[in-house]
């Protein structure tokens, strides 16, 4: 049997064992063309971002472009319609994680419990991950109308209320339903997630806990929640990553309204980037979100993976 | 191995037909320009392309030197387009402009005035006057009249029939009355409806100027609340009709023009504002659950003194100021802002045209009574001017946070003088940084 081992590689001054420049660089001018790429299509436009965010920068005047260092940021943080955004922006994303982490470990123990019917109940999980967030916002929007929505109807034929109702125009439903939408939306994923762990737990935990007779509370609180400790913070940071982009929802159900009562900095930035066309000020509020997420993501790591180590 | 008699499509074949396809693209879209000297490019947004179309084929059959290439963007991001087009160095020779970025495209120097051609005067006389202020800017005029239009006060007058209401309302206290007298009789339960929605101020404008009203100086200082008191009238009255009277539609908030129209149309309300033609879709049959009963009332006002003003707004075509065929732009321009192109425009689609000759026109008159009223058409269009803020560059981002402070105080969250307070120092803020 003939063994396959590298020829020792050549110095260019011919020296044994030591390899050629040339074999030297050659990993590099592999790497090179997707180096190029992501510094063409991801560095380049976030450094141009983060040096339009310190001048004021406005395309109805685009001629001018004046350094303003970091006036845009200071401006932004003191701005009462940014805190406004940022409160909004808060309460959505802690109620939206919150919600979707609890529906989405109550489903995963469901559907991990062995049952009839337990493969269709899992394909039909997924169904509203599979559907585009836009066409999700439209749906609720028809669901939620004040005129002819199911919503409405169902109230109505349950004897719930006497006649149809504007909900979206309530600035404190309005965020709650929009809460709720994004949720519905979300939840299939962090199912999915959760079910893919409980399932790797190892039975004999389970099979130790039954022979002690251990109730199911403590079953799950001692064995199940430790294992899936890890998971959940991938969902938490994942959904809280969407939730403070969250877009799409805001535009079709509410339009950051009424009034600003679901006005949330993604919100703020589309409006102050493509309506008002102030792309220095825009440029800065994606910072400021990018920014948030890093620190929530940083929060969530070491508040867990200190708690969640089950190794 | 069994052969495949005929036309076979295998890999190599796929591959050529492709690149032969994508060879030939570039062909099929240049053969426009062929036998022509000159080529342009129109941008607009995507309303009745077809038409535009139609019309630019009429002009290249009758100048063969001249080849129009005409591109319809959607209609929500036809702004942020043409920026970038600019921006980047690339700019249509002829474009559609709204009124509202006028100040915007000619500060930054993308268009050029129509003061540098020879003949302007001419193709603005006879111009319905808030369509020449609508196209002026800096004592200059910046492009000719595609189209424009008013903001109409629209009643239900089957409704106010069913209701005994004689007459439709002048003032907002008579409206108040009637949509009371509609709830009582059980016809409707919010029959009032007013456009809040962040995108909308030209209703509050229009019902601003048709009750004497101004909300800014020259030098945009903001009048309201305190110097010009209408602002804060008719916003107690809002508040007023949706508190205390319950008479005023909540979704008003979520409600733009098209929202506003959709209402009319389904009959969920007696009384609202929308743009002028859309009298054509909401007495349609086919389009419409009250086709026939929406008719046109000047806008009301909160004295029976009037004015009944309302606003109008004007949008244009104007010409790149970087094109290299000016003289045929403006050539091109003219044909298509002809009063006769106007004329086939508005038979067509029913939208505003800008010369007042053809107020007089007996075609359009016998179009306009098919669904709504020519002297009334003419009556309140004398009436309407542009709004007046719009060339400050800050106008989009006041106007979005006045609408969210209309809301506010409809909603009962805020009293009306501070929304208008707050409005205020909004714009003062603003005006500051600009």
């Amino acid at each position: 049997m003939t063994t396959m081992q590298a020829e020792p590689l050549a110095l260019a001054s011919g020296q044994p064992g030591q390899p050629s420049i040339w074999r030297r660089l050659f990993p590099y001018w592999l790497n090179l063309p997707s180096v190029l790429v992501l510094l063409g299509l991801v560095a380049y436009p976030v450094g141009l971002s983060f040096w339009i965010s310190l001048h004021a920068m406005s395309f109805r005047r685009p001629k001018r472009f004046p350094f303003v260092g970091l006036d845009n940021y200071i401006n932004a943080v003191t701005s009462p319609e940014f805190l406004s955004a940022l409160v909004v922006t808060l309460k959505f994303s802690v109620a939206a994680v919150a919600l979707i982490v609890l529906m989405g470990l109550a489903l995963a123990l469901l559907l991990n419990v062995p049952m009839r019917g337990r493969g269709m109940l899992r394909a039909l999980v997924l169904v509203p991950w599979a559907i585009p967030p836009i066409v999700n916002a439209t749906l609720w929007q028809l669901i939620f109308d004040p005129h002819v929505g199911a919503f409405n109807g169902l109230l109505l034929q349950l004897g719930l209320i006497d006649k149809y109702q504007a909900w979206l125009v309530d600035p404190n439903l309005a965020l709650l339903i929009v809460v709720f939408a994004h949720a519905w939306n979300h939840v299939p994923l962090a199912t999915i997630i959760l079910l893919a762990a409980l399932q790797a737990i190892p039975r004999e935990l389970y099979e130790a806990a039954l022979i002690d007779r251990t109730s199911r509370w403590r079953v799950f609180r001692a064995i199940t929640l430790p294992w899936l400790l890890r998971p959940i913070l991938i969902v938490m940071i994942l959904q809280t990553m969407g939730a403070l982009r969250a877009f799409d929802l805001f535009y079709v159900l509410t339009g950051g309204g009424p009034g600003n009562s679901t006005t949330t900095l993604a919100w703020l930035t589309y409006q102050t980037s493509f309506v008002y066309l102030d792309v220095g000020k825009g440029s800065t509020y994606s910072y400021i979100i990018m920014g948030l997420t890093l620190v929530v993501a940083l929060f969530y790591l070491r508040g867990f993976y200190k708690r969640g180590d089950v190794e | 191995m069994k052969s495949t008699k005929g036309f076979a499509v295998n890999r190599r074949r796929f591959l050529t037909g492709t690149m032969a396809l994508g060879a030939a693209l570039p062909l099929l879209g240049a053969n426009r320009a062929f036998g022509a000297d000159v080529a342009l490019e129109f941008e607009g947004w995507n309303y009745d392309p077809e038409f535009q179309n139609q019309i630019l084929t009429e002009y290249m059959g009758e100048h063969p030197e001249v080849s129009v290439n005409f591109v319809a963007e959607p209609s929500a991001q036809y702004v942020q387009k043409i920026i970038a087009r600019f921006v980047g160095g690339n700019p249509p020779d002829l474009l559609y402009v709204r009124d509202q970025t006028l100040a915007d495209w000619a500060e930054a120097e993308y268009i050029r005035p129509i003061n540098d051609f020879p003949d302007w005067e001419e193709h603005v006389k006879g111009l319905i006057p808030f369509h020449l202020s609508g196209l002026t800017y800096n004592d200059k005029v910046w492009g000719l009249p595609y189209y424009g239009d008013h903001i109409a006060y629209i009643y239900n007058s089957e409704i106010l029939e069913k209701a005994g209401i004689s007459a439709p309302p002048t003032t907002w206290d008579e409206l108040a009355d009637q949509a009371v007298a509609i709830k009582k009789a059980g016809l409707m339960d919010r029959p009032l409806m007013f456009p809040l929605k962040s995108n909308a101020g030209l209703h509050w404008w229009s019902a601003i100027y048709a009750s004497g009203g101004s909300l800014f100086d020259t030098e945009g200082n903001p009048k309201f609340p305190d110097e010009d008191t209408v602002s804060l009238k008719l916003l107690q009255f809002l508040v007023k009709a949706a508190q205390e009277l319950d008479i005023l539609d909540p979704t008003s908030v979520q409600m733009g023009t098209a929202e506003g129209r959709l209402a009319l149309a389904a009959g969920q309300v007696a009384f609202g504002s929308s743009a002028r033609y859309d009298l054509k879709v909401i007495n349609d049959p086919k389009t419409s659950k009250i086709p026939g009963k929406a008719k046109q009332v000047l806008f009301p006002s909160l004295t029976a003194e009037g004015p009944h003003g309302t606003v109008g707004w004007t949008q244009m075509f104007s010409i790149s100021a970087d094109t290299e065929n000016p003289d045929q732009a403006w050539d091109v321009l003219k044909y298509c802002t002809s009063p006769e192109v106007a004329k086939r425009y508005y038979l067509k689609n029913g939208v505003g045209y800008a010369y007042e000759s053809l107020d007089d026109d007996p075609d359009i008159a016998a179009e306009t009574s098919k669904w709504s009223d020519q002297a009334m058409f003419a009556k309140q269009g004398a009436l309407a001017k542009p709004r007046e803020y719009i060339t400050f560059s800050w106008a989009a981002e006041w106007e979005n946070f006045h609408m969210q402070q209309l809301q506010e105080a409809v909603l009962g969250r805020v009293s009306a003088e501070d929304a208008l307070k707050a409005s205020a120092d909004k714009a003062i803020a603003l005006k500051k940084s600009a």
